[in-house]
C-alpha cells in the first residue's frame, strides 16, 4: 500500500492525496492506494502542477503508518518539527 | 562596514524583478517545477521538509543592527517568528511561502542583503573569521579580502556553473576559528618575513569524503589574490569531475593528482594569466579597505575598575565573563559571544524579539556591529568594558546570557531530520540531550572546552568531521543511529576525527557522552590541559573503551 | 540550411554547416568541423570556404593554438547549462589566445 504526498505550491505546507480529488493537510485523511492506483494517482499529481509541487508515493502498511527508511522522515513531515511541539499538527 | 554601490543595488533589484517573473509564471503554470527549480535555487530557495526553506547570504557574518532588524522582522512577518544561524554564518527561514519570497526579497534589498549564490554550484558566501577586527592575534582584517572575493566572485562569468559547490574562507589571525583548512579554499593571512602573504589551503572539506586540505602556497602575495584563485578555479572548473555527484568537489581533484601536481597546474596556469586584468589595484583596494575602518574607538586604561568590581560582587556575571568576553586589541574594550545555545534549546535559532534585542544591544555597546560565527552564536565585537554588565543584564532578560561559549553545550547542529530533506536523522534533539544532560553550567566550566558537532547526515553540514566529539546521525532500516567520532578538531590545527564502533540510539548518546567525559576528567594532567590535548596523548583507546563499556555489559 | 539569431535578434539564413567525424568538407562550403578533426587534418584550412571548430566541454583549446588564425568560426558547445566548462574555454579564447572572430 502507497500514500500519495506532496506540498502546496503557494505556500510550501505538506500535503497528501486524500483520494476523493482533494489535498489534505492531516496524514490521518490520506487515502492508502493500491500500487496501480498509487501510480496512477502520481501521474496525476505530476500533471497538477499548478497546485503542487514535489509529488511522491510513500510506502504504507496501514493509515497514517509510513514503513520503511521513510517512517521517522515522513512521521516528522506529517506531525512538523520533533522540537517544536507548538508547531504539531494533528 | 561595506555598503553595496550602484551597481550592486542594480543587479539585485533587477534579479528580483526576474524571479517575481518566474513565481509568476510557475504559479500560471507557464513554467514546469523542473524549469523553475534551478531559477529558485539560485535565489537561495529550497523545498525542505515542510516548507520552502530561504537561506539569506551574511557576507563573512558581519551585519549592522539594522541589517538584523531586518532579518528579525522577516522572522515576524514572514516566517514564525524565528531564524536559524548556519555554520556557514547565513540564516535561514525555514516556513517560507512561494508567495512571500519576493516580498522577502525586496525587503532585503532595501538593507543591502539578498539571498543570491546562497545554492547552486557557485562560489558560495565568503566565511570569515568572526573576531575580525577586534582580535588580539590579527595580522590584518580579514573581511577586506573576503569582500574582495565576494565582489569578485558574485555573477563570476566564468565560475557561475562549477562542478559542484565551492566554499571559501578566510582568517587573518594566528588561531583560526574560521575552519579555514576543512574548505575548498582556505585563506589563512600571516605575517611572513615582515610582510602580509596568504598560506593557501586547497581540497579540505567535509562530506563523503572528508579530507583536511594541504597548502598549496605559503607565500601568496595579497595583491596576487584575485588572479591564483582564477588560476585555482579555472583547472578545477576544466579538470573537476562531472560524472559523479560525489566525486566532483576539488577536495576530490586534489586528492586524484596529489597535492603537488595539483599546484604545479596551478602554478602553470597562474604563470600564463593576465594578472594585470583581475587583480585589484591598489587603490581599488584601499577603497574597500576603508570601509573596514576600525570603529572610534575610546582611549582607555585597559582594566575597568567598575567593571572589576561588578565581576568581584556577581558570581554568574563573573562565569559569563569568563566564558562568553574574549579580549580584544584595544586598551578597554572587550568581545562578547552571545550563546544562541540555552540550556536544552535549538543550537543556532534565535527569535525575532531576540534578534531585534541584539540589534539594539549592538547598536548601543558594539558600534552598530554584529557578527554571526560559524558556531552559530552571534558576536558583539567591540564592547568597552566598562559597558560589559549592563549588556550581560540586558542579555539575560533575553535568554542571551547562557555562559557555555566554546563548553561541552556550546553544539553545532546541522538542522537535520527536523527540517531537512537530505537528512537521515535528527540532529538538534541530540544536541538538546547532551545540553539537558549537562545543564549544571558549573559542571561544564569544570569540564572546560569541548566542541561537539553534530550532523544528521553524510554531508557534514554540522562539521561533526572536526569536533572534539563528532556525532554522525544515520538511518538503519528505519531508525535512527548515531555514530561517535574522536579527536577532530578545525582550528589551524585541523584534524578529522576517528569514528569509533558502531552507532548508538538517540538515548544512549548523552550518557556515552558523560562516560567520555568522564573519562577524561580521570585521565587529564590537570584543569588546563582540554580534552582534545589529552585525546591527543592518550590516544582513541581509553575514550574508545569508555564509550562502549556499558554496552559491552548490556551485551555481555 | 539551419537558422541563425544573431545579437540583434533577427533571423536569418546560417551558412555554416557542422559537419560529422566521417562527412567529407565540401570545397567552397563553409563547414564547422569537430574538435578533433581539426587536430587530425592538416589541409582542412587550404580547401575553399570558411573553416570553424566545435569544441565541446572536455576539449582543451591550447592544442588548437596555432590553427586559431584560420578559423573564421568557434563554436563553443553547451550541451546541458550546468556544465561551465564552455567558460573557461571562451574566456582563453578571447583573453590569452587573443581570438577575435
Amino acid at each position: 500500500m502507497k500514500m500519495l504526498t506532496a506540498h502546496d505550491l503557494k505556500t510550501g505546507a505538506v500535503v497528501y492525496w486524500s483520494g476523493d480529488g482533494r489535498w489534505t493537510p492531516r496524514i490521518a485523511d490520506a487515502a492508502l492506494l493500491e500500487d496501480a492506483a498509487a501510480a496512477e494517482a502520481l501521474k496525476a499529481a505530476e500533471a497538477a502542477e499548478t497546485v503542487i509541487v514535489h509529488p511522491y508515493l510513500v510506502p504504507m502498511d496501514q493509515p497514517a503508518a509510513p514503513i520503511a527508511r521513510e517512517r521517522v522522515r515522513e512521521l516528522i513531515r506529517a506531525r512538523g518539527p520533533s522540537t517544536h511541539p507548538e508547531f504539531a499538527r494533528p | 562596514m561595506y555598503r553595496y554601490d550602484e551597481f550592486d543595488a542594480e543587479i539585485v533589484r533587477e534579479r528580483i524583478e526576474e524571479f517575481r517573473a518566474q513565481v509568476e509564471r510557475r504559479l500560471k503554470g507557464e513554467i514546469t517545477e523542473d524549469q523553475f527549480k534551478p531559477l529558485r535555487l539560485m535565489n537561495g530557495l529550497y523545498l525542505q521538509l515542510h516548507a520552502y526553506m530561504l537561506r539569506v547570504a551574511i557576507p563573512y557574518g558581519t551585519l549592522s543592527s539594522r541589517q538584523l532588524a531586518r532579518l528579525a522582522r522577516i522572522a515576524r512577518d514572514f516566517d514564525k517568528g524565528y531564524g536559524h544561524f548556519t555554520t556557514r554564518q547565513n540564516i535561514q527561514y525555514n516556513w517560507v511561502r512561494l508567495v512571500d519570497v519576493v516580498p522577502i526579497l525586496e525587503a532585503l534589498a532595501e538593507v543591502e542583503m539578498h539571498a543570491i549564490q546562497t545554492s547552486g554550484n557557485c562560489i558560495r558566501n565568503v566565511t570569515a573569521d568572526h573576531f575580525a577586527a577586534a582580535a588580539a592575534d590579527e595580522v590584518d582584517d580579514p573581511r577586506v579580502w573576503s569582500e574582495i572575493i565576494r565582489q569578485w566572485s558574485t555573477f563570476h562569468p566564468e565560475f557561475s556553473f562549477l562542478p559542484r559547490k565551492f566554499k571559501i574562507a578566510v582568517t587573518a589571525a594566528e588561531t583560526d576559528r574560521a575552519a579555514v583548512q576543512v574548505h575548498d579554499i582556505g585563506l589563512h593571512l600571516k605575517k611572513r618575513d615582515g610582510k602580509l602573504a596568504f598560506t593557501v589551503y586547497v581540497g579540505g572539506g567535509q562530506g563523503r569524503t572528508p579530507f583536511v586540505a594541504p597548502a598549496i602556497r605559503d607565500d601568496l602575495a595579497p595583491e596576487d589574490l584575485l588572479s591564483y584563485l582564477e588560476a585555482i578555479l579555472r583547472v578545477y572548473n576544466r579538470a573537476g569531475r562531472r560524472d559523479n555527484l560525489y566525486k566532483s568537489r576539488i577536495k576530490i581533484l586534489v586528492s586524484a593528482l596529489g597535492a603537488e601536481e595539483f599546484a604545479r597546474q596551478v602554478e602553470e596556469e597562474w604563470r600564463l594569466s593576465d594578472r594585470a586584468r583581475i587583480d585589484l589595484p591598489a587603490d581599488e583596494e584601499q577603497r574597500i579597505r576603508d570601509y573596514f575602518a576600525p570603529p572610534c574607538f575610546r582611549t582607555l586604561k585597559d582594566a575597568d575598575a567598575g567593571f572589576e568590581a561588578a565581576r568581584a560582587r556577581d558570581a554568574a556575571f563573573a562565569r559569563w565573563v569568563s566564558t562568553n568576553v574574549h579580549s580584544h586589541r584595544t586598551p578597554g574594550y572587550a568581545s562578547v559571544t552571545i550563546s544562541l545555545k540555552p540550556v536544552g534549546g535549538i543550537p543556532g535559532d534565535a527569535t525575532a524579539a531576540q534578534m531585534e534585542a541584539v540589534a539594539a544591544l549592538g547598536k548601543r555597546y558594539s558600534f552598530d556591529e554584529i557578527r554571526v560565527s560559524h558556531e552559530q552564536n552571534l558576536i558583539l565585537p567591540h564592547v568597552e568594558k566598562a559597558d560589559l554588565h549592563d549588556l550581560w543584564q540586558a542579555l539575560k532578560e533575553n535568554g542571551l546570557a547562557t555562559p557555555n561559549a566554546g563548553l561541552i553545550s556550546d553544539i553545532i547542529a546541522c538542522p537535520g531530520l527536523d527540517y531537512c530533506d537530505l537528512a537521515n536523522a535528527r540532529s538538534i534533539p541530540i544536541a538538546q540531550g547532551i545540553s539537558n544532560r549537562f545543564a549544571d553550567l558549573e559542571q561544564q566550566a569544570q569540564i572546560g572546552e569541548l566542541k561537539i558537532k553534530i550532523s544528521g547526515c553524510i554531508n557534514a553540514c554540522g562539521h561533526h568531521h572536526v569536533g572534539h566529539i563528532g556525532i554522525l546521525g544515520v538511518d538503519k532500516h528505519g531508525e535512527e543511529f548515531y555514530q561517535i567520532l574522536l579527536g577532530g578538531r578545525g582550528d589551524e590545527r585541523a584534524k578529522l576525527g576517528k569514528i569509533t564502533g558502531k552507532g548508538l540510539p538517540a538515548e544512549a548518546i548523552p550518557d556515552a557522552i558523560a562516560r567520555i567525559v568522564a573519562r577524561y576528567i580521570a585521565l587529564r594532567t590537570d584543569e588546563s590541559e582540554r580534552f582534545i590535548d589529552a585525546y591527543e596523548r592518550l590516544g582513541p583507546k581509553p575514550f574508545e573503551e569508555a564509550l562502549y563499556a556499558e554496552i559491552k555489559e548490556l551485551a555481555a | 540550411m539551419s537558422v541563425l539569431l544573431t545579437r540583434a535578434g533577427v533571423v536569418r539564413d546560417d551558412p555554416w554547416r557542422f559537419l560529422a567525424e566521417d562527412e567529407a568538407a565540401a570545397d567552397g562550403a563553409d563547414v564547422v568541423v569537430p574538435f578533433a578533426r581539426l587536430r587530425a587534418e592538416a589541409r582542412l584550412a587550404e580547401r575553399a570556404g570558411r573553416l570553424g571548430v566545435a569544441i565541446a566541454p572536455g576539449d582543451r583549446v591550447e592544442e588548437i593554438v596555432d590553427k586559431l588564425p584560420a578559423l573564421s568560426l568557434i563554436a563553443v558547445a553547451f550541451p546541458g547549462f550546468r556544465d561551465g566548462r564552455g567558460y573557461s574555454t571562451a574566456r582563453l579564447l578571447r583573453e590569452r589566445y587573443r581570438y577575435a572572430g
